[in-house]
């Protein structure tokens, strides 16, 4: 293993130069390339930065980073290319080799060097040629992935030398992949080479270059057929992924549904309270994994496991408040009920609006929540969907768990089947009502720290769900949790597989009728409550 | 086009604005040539978050190994789930860029720009348009504010400049009378803040400079194009049928709204 690293570091230095210690020469050849960046046209820039890539210079990677995001700009007053970051008015210098602070600078004083789509491919092509060499596999492998996204015919060329020294065998076909696509532009028997190479792979980019080879008119009937039937096994596999997809992102929206729902499915389902401020709980669950992510700046990540209990905390306490303030003297009136918790939900976006801000916030994604799982070419289930479905069904066990084997969830049940006897048998109904609303209010809160990962953080955040709410638990069945798990999940799926057909305006629309349709069959919806009831 | 990109995906919010825009660009990219099969156009409602399938179309469609691009319509709320999931999905804006129309610096001031570094915006105004007179509208604008870190954005010098045409004009005709302020207003110059000059046209379209940016990561946009000289706003489409034939004049004696060249009378509006 040694001598395979050993190996790679002698390849890099006779590859990229021969590295040394920066000296005075080196400096300010370097220094005048970077200068040269701010004047030239995108050709000379493009020689310019495969030179700076070819000098093996350390520092070439940061002033490429620094150039990728747009914060190399022109002083002004020495003329010189500096990285600059604003803060406020104020832009604060640092030399652009060495990182040496250098005097604040004013709007005008600066010039931004212009970077685009293709100047960021191109330069994150140069870096990668340094990651090929990496211990680590995964940066191997982006960094092939990155050359096969624009791969230049140096990027090419390295990449052939790179193979034979491959120890992994995913990285080994990902450079195979990269290099048939290569092969393909070219001429007689390499292009054979590389079609069977390429033969029955569904990935994209696969397809993109076989679409691409047949509209080439050199080609012979051998060639054209296998390239074709090539295609077409991959478009049959992809039709079946799609499949996949889409019952995957119907499972998806379920969960989503199923968050937004399930708290409402106790305030309204056990308690028959009609909760409109239940959307604006969930506004303000997501509000709180802003403000977790206020208060820890530069961990996200660890932010947004603290809001999930600090969510459910103070969600709950707010829905305490708002029962014992307002709901308990409305009891057994549904209508004024009604018009209470919607007056308050006005509220509460109002005071988000005053106190925060009318605008929406942002709410980091951390890295281990971004990117997509590929399971296969073709099917790639996003990390973030895959932690709030998994979020959703604990968050339900939980809740379940709680229902069935806790004192709390057992005065529950009994005073929503019957409340004068459960108060006969010394159960403090009050209490236990205001303790569910907390218990709902927080599971809301919870619903919203998941939808901070998806959407919007604003004051109109719950404004959308609180519709699709109902609309779960009245279809599921009130007062049943698994009928709210079983009605979130068939809609969501119902609503993905009807979507790609209809389009997404008319699948809701489609929805929403079926759904009427059924509920005037079945007004107690898919699990109706069985026994006697009492009203609440 | 310049881009190389052959394939186009129209994505909207489902309201006349987005179903005008992406009527008229059909027509456009079908007069330039683009088939029907290389269009896709998606309407989504208004606060729409679920883009999991659509993106997933998109991909598809932007996969078949001609370069594609997104042009949306896409309003307000449903903009940042937009753009997650497409970051999510994996689609850089090296792969497939998206073009909107309705993304300005004020609503990237509550994203996080991660994912959005490199997708593209029009509009006739940046804040990052490198000028005297934007910078000092910027210095007045945050002086007048007292926060640094708020930005100024396209709908602000769209006022800037209408502002200063009305006071110009009524320091021409000499009085406020909407009117007199009407048949003044034709014709006024003023400076807009990205170094050039708009005039008022006489149907009450101005001049614009096009500028194309780029979102940076700190909310910016970067100008990657821009129409070499100011471009005269048109009341009528030239490129759908309906209103090919129309046009508007406001001088006097025609004074219409919607005139037709073939009928050679004014439809309604007029006086």
């Amino acid at each position: 293993m040694r001598f395979a690293a050993a190996g790679r570091v002698l390849i890099l230095c006779l590859l990229l130069g021969v590295l040394a210690s920066p000296t005075v020469a080196e400096d300010a050849a370097l220094r005048e390339r970077v200068n040269a960046l701010f004047e030239a046209d995108d050709q000379r820039r493009r020689e310019l930065l495969r030179e700076m890539a070819a000098s093996g210079d350390e520092r070439v990677p940061a002033v490429f980073a620094a150039l990728a995001r747009g914060a190399l700009y022109l002083d002004r007053r020495s003329d010189d290319v500096v990285v600059a970051e604003r803060s406020g008015a104020r832009y604060e210098v640092r030399d652009v080799l060495t990182g040496n602070e250098l005097p604040g600078a004013g709007r005008r004083d600066v010039r931004r060097l212009r970077v685009d789509n293709r100047l960021r491919e191109e330069l994150a092509s140069l870096t990668a040629l340094r990651g090929l060499v990496s211990e680590d596999v995964g940066e191997r492998r982006s960094a092939v992935r990155t050359i096969a996204a624009a791969p230049s015919t140096l990027a090419l060329e390295t990449l052939r030398g790179h193979l034979a020294r491959e120890t992994d065998a995913s990285v080994r076909d990902e450079i195979e992949l990269t290099l048939a696509i290569g092969a393909l532009s070219g001429n007689g028997s390499a292009v054979s080479d590389a079609l069977a190479t390429l033969e029955g792979r569904s990935e994209a980019r696969v397809r993109a270059a076989l679409t691409t080879f047949l509209e080439r008119n050199d080609l012979d009937s051998a060639q054209r057929e296998a390239a074709q039937a090539s295609l077409r096994k991959a478009q049959s596999r992809l039709r079946w992924l799609a499949r996949l997809e889409a019952l995957f992102f119907g499972l998806s929206l379920g969960s989503v549904l199923l968050l937004c729902a399930i708290g409402l499915s106790i305030t309204f389902g056990v308690m028959g309270v009609i909760n409109m401020a239940h959307g604006e709980l969930i506004m303000l669950g997501a509000y709180a994994s802003w403000g977790a992510q206020q208060l820890l700046p530069g961990q996200p990540g660890l932010a947004l496991l603290l809001s999930i209990p600090a969510a459910f905390l103070f969600c709950g306490f707010v829905g305490l408040l708002l029962e014992r303030g307002v709901i308990r003297h409305l009891y057994g009136r549904p209508l004024e009920t009604l018009l209470a918790t919607f007056g308050i939900s006005l509220i509460l976006q109002q005071a988000v609006r005053s106190l925060v801000s009318p605008l929406n916030r942002s709410v980091v994604t951390p890295s281990w929540l971004s990117g997509a799982w590929e399971i296969a070419p073709g099917l790639a289930l996003t990390y973030n969907r895959i932690a709030i479905l998994l979020f959703s069904l604990i968050t339900f066990a939980l809740l379940l768990a709680l229902l069935r084997f806790t004192r709390l969830g057992l005065e529950l049940r009994a005073v929503a089947q019957n409340r004068a006897m459960a108060r006969a048998l010394g159960v403090r109904s009050g209490r236990v009502d205001a303790m569910t609303f907390a218990l709902g209010s927080g599971v809301a809160g919870l619903a919203g720290v998941a939808l901070s990962q998806l959407t919007n953080v604003g004051p109109n955040l719950g404004q959308a769900y609180i519709i699709d709410s109902f609309l779960v638990v009245v279809f599921g069945g009130v007062g049943n949790l698994w009928g709210t798990l079983v009605a979130a999940f068939s809609l969501g799926v119902a609503n993905k597989l009807l979507e790609p057909a209809a389009g997404a305006v008319l699948a809701k629309i489609l929805l929403l009728v079926g759904l009427i349709l059924f509920l005037q069959r079945r007004p107690q919806g898919l699990f109706p409550r069985s026994g006697r009831q009492d009203t609440l | 086009m310049e881009q190389g990109v052959q394939r186009w995906v129209l994505a909207g919010t489902d309201y006349v604005y987005p179903r005008t825009t992406n009527k008229i660009l059909q027509a456009y990219l079908t007069q330039k040539g683009v088939a029907e099969d290389d269009m896709l156009v998606n309407y989504t409602p208004f606060g729409h978050s679920d883009w999991q399938s659509i993106v997933a179309e998109i991909k598809r469609f932007g996969s078949s190994g001609r370069k594609t691009a997104v042009v949306s319509t896409v309003n307000g709320d449903a903009n940042v789930p937009f753009y997650k999931e497409l970051a999510n999905q994996g689609i850089s804006a090296g792969d497939i860029p998206v073009i909107a129309f309705s993304v300005g610096e004020e609503e990237l001031s509550g994203i996080d720009t991660a994912p959005l570094v490199g997708h593209l915006a029009a509009w006739n105004y940046f804040m990052s348009v490198e000028e005297d007179s934007n910078f000092d509208f910027i210095d007045e604008w945050l002086a007048f504010i007292g926060d640094d870190e708020r930005v100024t954005n396209d709908p602000m010098e769209a006022h800037y400049i209408g502002f200063n045409m009305w006071a110009a004009a009524v320091e021409a005709a000499g009085s406020t009378t909407p009117d007199a302020v009407r048949d003044a207003i034709i014709g006024v110059s003023v400076p807009n803040l990205s170094g050039g000059t708009a005039t008022m046209l006489p149907n009450h379209h101005i001049t614009k400079p096009v500028l194309i940016g780029e979102i940076l990561d700190d909310g910016q946009f970067q100008v990657v194009w821009e129409t070499p000289e100011a471009v005269a706003g048109d009341a009528w489409s030239d490129y759908l049928p309906g209103s090919k034939d129309l046009e508007a004049d406001w001088r006097a004696p025609r004074r219409c709204g919607n005139y037709s060249r073939s009928e050679e009378r004014c439809l309604a509006g007029g006086e």
